[in-house]
């Protein structure tokens, strides 16, 4: 072999082929990216990633069944393949999955509401055949979960144990000894699957160039093979069915398993735990469940002691949230700008007191449980502990206060305006909360 | 021509907004100059100037109930609130429960409805006819055969809580585009691009009305 080919192999191919597999390898699915900047918390990216992933329309035919191949989030998806098919299927849901987390981080309750409904709605219309019971029964216990925290946050406790008791009984099935025995065999179907999907793109970069030379030929045969899609062989369909026989066969058995360990029906149980209008109420045991799952009981026991509000302190506040209602007023003058006018020094101080009292709440005694909860843990202190400020609005308004003056004008067509207007609609809607709270214990 | 009218109306062109660059791109290499001098016709659409009154006089936050289309995979609503975000007119725009639209958010306005999408793609017979005559000359040089119109109807339903009322806006967005091998330039079917001009028109109804009731009690 002459220097000129060993040059060509080493220049040319060999970084072709680590091109190619490592284009190979890097196939991740549409969620994955959206997680990693979960983790790095940027949430305004994953609300856009998310709702362009909702973009779908053409893709899906109008009974909402997955049809054919779907693009979505720079990648292309063929539902004819097992492991393409789940992902296709999971697109929707998990799209409104991860804008309910984040809206639920972001401290936007009604948005993950929302979102997690459509959640639970899209995921029982792709996700409702028997092979993705699994896939639908985790959905349904992280949307579950994302409502009732939602739901405790906005003050509707009624709301809020309804859904924390469908977390818990999703919560049960998913820990179940079978459910763990059926989720290993779903992951060795799932890496055989793998194969395909690498066979299908292979397949799928012949056909296209396959495509191509038949454009360059003729204008019929152009028109044809652009309408023309990737093929799908007989022997690949037994094997799609093999596998989704296979799912089925684990599911029976995994229903087996229920109804002799817990005497439980899950067809029943899916179908009711996706109906959110037709919800059995919750009962006083539901209730107490609820709160007693909720962050600022876990946070009340756990805490010191020692820094949990005194009597004194508590005084302290019933005295300050006697008279806070006419703390600021707003007017407005002709060019449209806001003129907050008053102590609002005053009312960034109660706010950051407001904001500390959930987390400072006495501890829980040993016994008579029931009553602490009903003094303290009220719609009242949820509301108020859901209207936290974030850090950039308290360092916002801490700015505000330490230029001083006794007037601050906000031009509401600035983003900064509109921050601070949200701002200031949070800490009075707050301290109005406040108000009763306190007066109530 | 008022705003109103000015905003929705029929629309005939073959590229528009971000699509311009690569219709520009296609006509350069296919028609040459000529597509540069007569086929980008921008149909991009007037927005009113007086869109910041509702915040500019009063601020205002916004509700959005259920906005559904004859797709049922997808909610309209969240499309809906990525574009009233980014035009900054209401200081909050929140994402209503569906079992109850009026809890929890105490918003000054609250919009629900329906769109309803018709696409139609239709072959233009001379264009397939110069084709032929051609021998597909006509067709891979990327002349027109086909005519695809988008009507999308618009069916909204506002409460205002300053009133109390609720006022219903329906209207219609027509847009055609002719095209051949290369497709048309415009994504006359794709969201949420596809329904921005109605939002536009929502958005100045909206406004209009906020103004008038407000308009008597001024700070």
């Amino acid at each position: 072999m002459n220097r000129a080919v060993r040059h060509i192999l080493r220049v040319l191919i060999l970084p072709g082929l680590a091109l190619g597999f490592s284009a190979g390898c890097t196939s991740l699915p549409a969620s994955a990216r959206r997680d990693a900047l979960y983790n790095q918390q940027q949430y305004p990216e994953i609300r856009e990633l998310a709702v362009d992933d909702l973009a779908i329309l053409g893709q899906y035919d109008r009974a909402g069944c997955v049809a054919g191949t779907v693009t979505a989030g720079g990648q292309v998806f063929d539902s004819q393949y097992y492991d393409m098919a789940e992902e296709v299927r999971s697109l929707t849901p998990q799209a409104y999955f991860d804008m309910a987390r984040v809206s639920l981080d972001m401290g936007r309750y009604l948005d993950a509401i929302r979102a997690a409904q459509n959640a639970i709605e899209s995921g029982a219309m792709f996700l409702g055949d028997d092979e993705w019971v699994f896939q639908r029964m985790m959905s349904l216990r992280e949307n579950h979960n994302i409502l009732y925290k939602a739901y405790l946050y906005c003050g509707d406790l009624d709301k809020a144990a309804v859904h924390h008791r469908q977390y818990l009984l999703m919560n049960e099935l998913v820990n179940s000894q079978a459910f763990k025995k059926v989720m290993a065999n779903s992951l060795r179907i799932r890496m055989t699957s793998m194969r395909l999907r690498s066979d299908y793109q292979a397949r799928r970069a012949g056909a296209n160039r396959n495509q191509v030379l038949i454009a360059a030929a003729t204008v019929a045969a152009a028109a044809a093979a652009s309408q023309n899609n990737s093929s799908f062989k007989p022997a690949q369909a037994a094997q799609l069915a093999q596998i989704g026989v296979m799912a089925v066969a684990l599911l029976e058995e995994y229903k087996q398993a229920l109804k002799l360990e817990h005497n439980l029906d899950l067809a029943k149980l899916m179908r009711e735990a996706a109906d959110l209008n037709r919800l059995p109420p919750p009962t006083a045991e539901d209730l107490r469940r609820a709160k007693m799952a909720s962050d600022l009981y876990l946070l009340a026991r756990v805490s010191d002691p020692g820094s949990a509000l005194d009597q004194a302190e508590f005084d302290d506040l019933k005295r300050l949230g006697a008279g806070t209602s006419d703390l600021v007023t707003l007017s407005i003058d002709d060019k449209g700008r806001v003129h907050v006018s008053g102590n609002l020094a005053k009312l960034v101080e109660l706010s950051r007191k407001i904001d500390e009292a959930p987390l400072r709440l006495p501890p829980p005694p040993e016994e008579g449980v029931d009553a602490y909860l009903d003094t303290y843990l009220t719609p009242g202190l949820y509301r108020m502990a859901g209207l936290q400020m974030s850090t950039g609005e308290m360092q916002f308004f801490d700015r505000l206060v330490r230029r001083g003056g006794e007037e601050f004008v906000i031009d509401p067509a600035q983003a900064e305006g509109q921050m601070a207007l949200q701002g200031l609609h949070k800490m009075m809607q707050k301290t109005t909360e406040f108000e009763s709270w306190i007066a109530s214990l | 021509m008022s705003p109103a009218q000015r905003l929705v109306r029929n629309t005939t062109g073959t590229c528009r907004k971000g699509g311009a660059f690569l219709c520009l791109g296609r006509g350069l290499l296919v028609w040459g100059g000529v597509l540069l001098a007569a086929g980008c016709a921008s149909t991009t659409l007037n927005r009113p100037r007086d869109f910041g009154a509702v915040v500019g006089r009063e601020p205002a936050s916004i509700a959005l109930g259920e906005i559904r289309d004859n797709v049922a995979c997808d909610d309209e609503a969240f499309y809906l609130q990525r574009y009233l975000e980014g035009q900054r007119v209401f200081y909050d725009c929140v994402l209503a429960d569906r079992s109850d639209v009026r809890a929890y958010h105490g918003a000054d306005l609250i919009v629900s409805g329906k769109i309803a999408p018709a696409i139609q793609t239709r072959r233009l017979g001379w264009g397939v006819f110069a084709s032929w005559i051609t021998l597909g000359g006509y067709y891979l040089l990327g002349g027109p055969t086909r005519e695809q119109e988008v009507r999308i109807a618009y069916d909204f339903e506002v409460e205002y809580a300053d009133s109390g009322q609720s006022r219903n806006y329906r209207f219609e967005d027509v847009r055609q585009a002719t095209f051949g091998l290369y497709g048309p330039g415009i994504n006359l079917d794709q969201k949420p691009g596809v329904y921005i001009p109605g939002w536009e028109r929502l958005l100045y109804e909206i406004c209009k009305e906020t103004k008038v009731q407000r308009a008597g009690r001024a700070p």
